[in-house]
Parts: C-alpha cells; sequence; structure tokens
C-alpha cells in the first residue's frame, strides 16, 4: 500500500512512467465497473459496447486526475479503502452520471460539503418515502453519488453498502463517533430529500398500472418481472 | 429478493440491496479485466458457466476483456497532456521565472514569418527496417478554426494557423498514399521548450490509416509545433517508444512522425 501511494504521488506529479503504471494497475477495476454500469443500464443501445467502454474508462481517468488529481488526492489508505476499491468507486459513479446525463457531474467540495447538506436538508419533511420501482431506484442512487464528494462517497459505501459499524469506521478513520453517526444520518436524510423530490417531479402512477408499464419499458431480465 | 419485491423496505435498504446485487458479479468481470480465462480462475469459469445462459452476463464478458496497451497508452498519454497542462497553468501563475515566460508568450502571439515547409506535403519514403508492414507515405493538411468553417482560405497542407482564442478548434488530417497494411496507432505531440507533451486531442484513426487529430487551440499553449507520430502498435509497446520518435522527430519504414508548424495569426 505504500508503494501505490507512492506511485500515486509520482503520477500526480507527472512522471510519465508512474502513470502508465498506475493506469495499468487500475485499467482491470475502472474497466469492469464501467463494463457493469454500461451493461446494466444500456442494453441494446446499438453502440459498440467495447468502445463505448474505452470512452467511459477515458473518461474516469481523465475524472481521477482532474483538478490537479484532486479525486486522486482526496483517497487515504489509512480511511480502510485501497486504491482500486476507491477508483472503483469513482469509476461506478463517472460512468453512471455521464449515462444518465451525457456529461460528467462535478464533484462536491469536501469542505463545503457538509455544510451545503445541513443547509439542504435543513427543509427535510419527516415523510415516509418509498421508491416504486427499479429505474427510480437507479436514478435515486445516480443522484445520491453525485451529491457526495469522494469521502462521502467512501462513507456512503462502507455504512451503508458494507453495513460496518460505526466502531469499526472510526477505529480506521479517525473520525469520532459522533461525526460518523451525523454522516449516516445525513446520507438517510439526503436519500430521503432526493426521493421527495423525485416523487414531486414525476407523474404519480397507481401501483398496478406502474408494474405494467415497467414491463415495457425496462430492460429488466425476465427473472425479474414478478 | 429483487428490487421491485422490496417496495416495503426503506430506500436506503432498498439501495443497498441494489448495489451488493449489481456488485456480485464484479470481481470475476475484474479478474476478465486483467486477462484471467477459466482454466486459470475459477472466478471466471463460473461467469463463462453462467454466460451460456444468461446474454447480459456474456456481454459483460465481452466488454471487459482487456482493452490491452494501446488503450492503456493513450489514456496515460491523455493523462499526461492534462497533468502537464495543469503545471504549466500553475507555472505561469506563479512566474517562477517570469522573464522567459514573458518572452515565449510574446513569441506566440507575433505574427510568425512563413515556414520553409508551408504549403508542402508532407511526404516520407520508407527507408526499410526488418520485419512487418510499412508504413505508406502520408500528406497532411492543417485546418485552425477559419478554415473548419469555410470562412477562410483552404486548409494550409503544412502549416496549422490558429487564430482566435483557446477555444477555437483545430484538425490535423493525415492520409496515407495507399492503404496502410496494419493497423495504425497515432500520437500527437505539442513541441515547445523542453519535453514534447501529449496533445490533449481527440484522435481518430480510420481502417485504412487515416488520422485526424482535433482538439482546442488551447491543447497547443506553448507549442510552435505538432508532431504527429504514426506506427504500429508492435512500434510502441511503450509510451516513450512514441515519445522517442517525437523526440528526434525522425521517420523510417515503420514509424512516421509528421512535422506540423503552428502558426499563431493576429486578428
Amino acid at each position: 500500500l505504500d508503494d501505490e501511494r507512492a506511485l500515486l504521488d509520482k503520477a500526480l506529479a507527472g512522471d510519465a512512467a508512474a502513470t502508465r503504471e498506475l493506469v495499468a494497475l487500475l485499467i482491470p477495476v475502472v474497466q469492469a465497473r464501467v463494463a457493469r454500469t454500461l451493461l446494466r443500464r444500456r442494453a441494446g443501445s446499438g453502440r459498440d459496447a467495447r468502445q463505448e467502454v474505452e470512452d467511459l474508462a477515458q473518461d474516469v481517468f481523465i475524472a481521477l486526475f482532474a483538478d490537479g488529481g484532486k479525486v486522486l488526492r482526496a483517497w487515504d489508505v489509512s480511511r480502510g479503502l485501497s486504491l482500486a476499491s476507491f477508483c472503483g468507486l469513482i469509476a461506478e459513479r463517472e460512468a453512471a452520471s455521464i449515462l444518465r446525463s451525457g456529461r460528467r457531474s462535478p464533484w462536491t467540495e469536501a469542505a463545503t460539503e457538509l455544510d451545503d447538506l445541513e443547509k439542504s436538508l435543513a427543509e427535510v419533511p419527516d415523510v415516509e418515502v418509498r421508491v416504486s420501482s427499479r429505474e427510480q431506484l437507479v436514478r435515486l442512487l445516480d443522484r445520491l453519488r453525485e451529491s457526495l464528494s469522494p469521502r462521502g462517497l467512501e462513507l456512503f459505501h462502507r455504512l451503508v453498502i458494507e453495513e460496518e459499524s460505526v466502531e469499526a469506521v472510526c477505529a480506521s478513520t479517525g473520525m469520532t463517533s459522533d461525526a460518523v453517526y451525523a454522516w449516516k444520518s445525513r446520507i438517510g436524510k439526503v436519500v430521503r430529500k432526493l426521493a421527495v423530490e423525485m416523487a414531486a417531479s414525476e407523474p404519480r402512477v397507481p401501483k398496478k398500472a406502474e408494474s405494467v408499464s415497467d414491463r415495457g419499458d425496462s430492460p429488466r431480465r425476465s427473472d425479474e418481472e414478478t | 429478493m429483487n428490487d421491485d419485491d422490496a417496495l416495503d423496505l426503506d430506500p436506503l435498504a432498498r439501495i443497498r440491496d441494489h448495489v451488493r446485487a449489481e456488485r456480485a458479479d464484479d470481481a470475476a468481470l475484474e479478474a476478465v479485466a486483467r486477462g484471467e480465462v477459466s482454466s486459470t480462475s475459477e472466478l471466471v469459469a463460473t461467469l463463462e458457466r453462467r454466460a451460456g445462459e444468461d446474454a447480459e452476463v456474456a456481454a459483460m464478458i465481452a466488454a471487459s476483456r482487456p482493452l490491452g496497451p494501446e488503450v492503456e497508452a493513450k489514456i496515460a498519454a491523455k493523462i499526461a497532456a492534462k497533468v502537464s497542462g495543469a503545471a504549466a497553468s500553475t507555472s505561469t501563475i506563479e512566474k517562477p521565472n517570469p522573464g522567459r515566460v514573458i518572452a515565449f508568450v510574446r513569441r506566440n502571439a507575433m505574427y510568425v514569418a512563413p515556414f520553409a515547409v508551408a504549403a508542402a506535403a508532407l511526404l516520407y519514403v520508407g527507408s526499410g527496417r526488418q520485419g512487418g508492414p510499412e508504413l505508406p507515405d502520408y500528406s497532411i493538411v492543417a485546418s485552425g478554426e477559419r478554415e473548419m468553417r469555410g470562412a477562410g482560405a483552404p486548409p494550409s497542407q503544412g502549416v496549422l494557423e490558429l487564430r482566435g482564442g483557446t477555444e477555437a478548434g483545430f484538425e490535423i488530417v493525415a492520409r496515407p498514399a495507399t492503404r496502410a497494411a496494419t493497423r495504425v496507432v497515432a500520437y500527437a505531440f505539442a513541441i515547445g521548450e523542453g519535453e514534447p507533451s501529449p496533445v490533449d486531442a481527440k484522435i481518430d484513426v480510420a481502417p485504412e490509416g487515416a488520422v485526424k487529430v482535433h482538439g482546442r487551440a488551447r491543447a497547443l499553449d506553448g507549442a510552435r509545433e505538432v508532431r504527429v507520430v504514426l506506427g504500429t502498435a508492435a512500434d510502441f509497446k511503450r509510451f516513450e517508444d512514441a515519445l522517442s520518435h517525437a523526440r528526434d522527430g525522425k521517420s523510417d519504414g515503420h514509424v512516421r512522425v509528421l512535422s506540423v508548424p503552428i502558426v499563431r495569426v493576429a486578428k
């Protein structure tokens, strides 16, 4: 891991050999995440999938090195994710964002993220929210990823997806338990806020009719239809 | 349980289940992307068995096969261009050597005298290196923003005339005299002071070997010349191989170095 840090630092300093070595190290994880994201969401889009994977992989690497490597500099091995796992999260986020909107979404600045989140979450109504289709769920997930900084994305992965304990996250990140609980709560609030916004902007469809329309529009496999 | 069975779960729990399901094959797809095969990897073998019954899994495997050293080199070159670009802009802001920076900027802003090579098609005759097909001769057409829009003089055959600001477009097209007998790989380098640096531009290669380099003028800040280096994947095992040719500026039967001087034209 120290070697990875040293390699990353060299690449960020412009060392051509280190950059190539880093690309060779990371391209399997980036390509695999991009390919899975593309194929799960865009089956039968008509474009050559390998060409699209290549283009998206390039976009991910450009995103990693953009603004003086801001995203890569946010990686810290002591927080518990390997460089490849961290870049895998970024690759998923970038690929999904590009496929959804056709362009990269700017990253939230970590320094302002907490303030912005607190402000934007102040008005979240305390109501039960439901996500009523797979498509809505995917959109919600994409918007959640886009709303988080690289650090927020790491915490989302560890606390929500991997369901790591607050104590374990505290131990590897050096954060206080209050801070980690606060993050966990914020992520939940962000999800609720986004779900409420999406519900407000999308027409309400009775559950029965919705399941019918899902069959026509969704790229789901037949074994997912119930 | 699939996503639609889980309507009663809270959104965060549904997101967790969805992401976990999506990631179920990630380790196997990464193994495919590393070039591992079913005879040596049980992960890959299991995934390939499923691919026989699931077209989506088969498509994911196909899309995850290694992109190859060519693509890796291209990505590394783009990153290098980005990093060196950032370094260049930083040095301009910090002005570590003001006299030198200012002199260079002034020189760029001047109307540069015509180059001896202007309007001449760039033709190279192979000198013959052992092994592998040789590349055909190439000619070049370079266009700045006005020529691309058809608003100015016809595109120059040897010189790239840049007008307008940093967002003005440019295009360099290299056409082979005959169809290339092998797949052509192309790199574009900006030549200024110091080492050649990869140009942050899109490079398209047609099956017959024609190459188009197109991008924005900002990618050529500080450059006096673009060198387009053409060869085959075998010629460029490492990025340095292409860089070395760009540095030397010399062609041979296998590798073509096409030189395109830049003229910056005042409005």
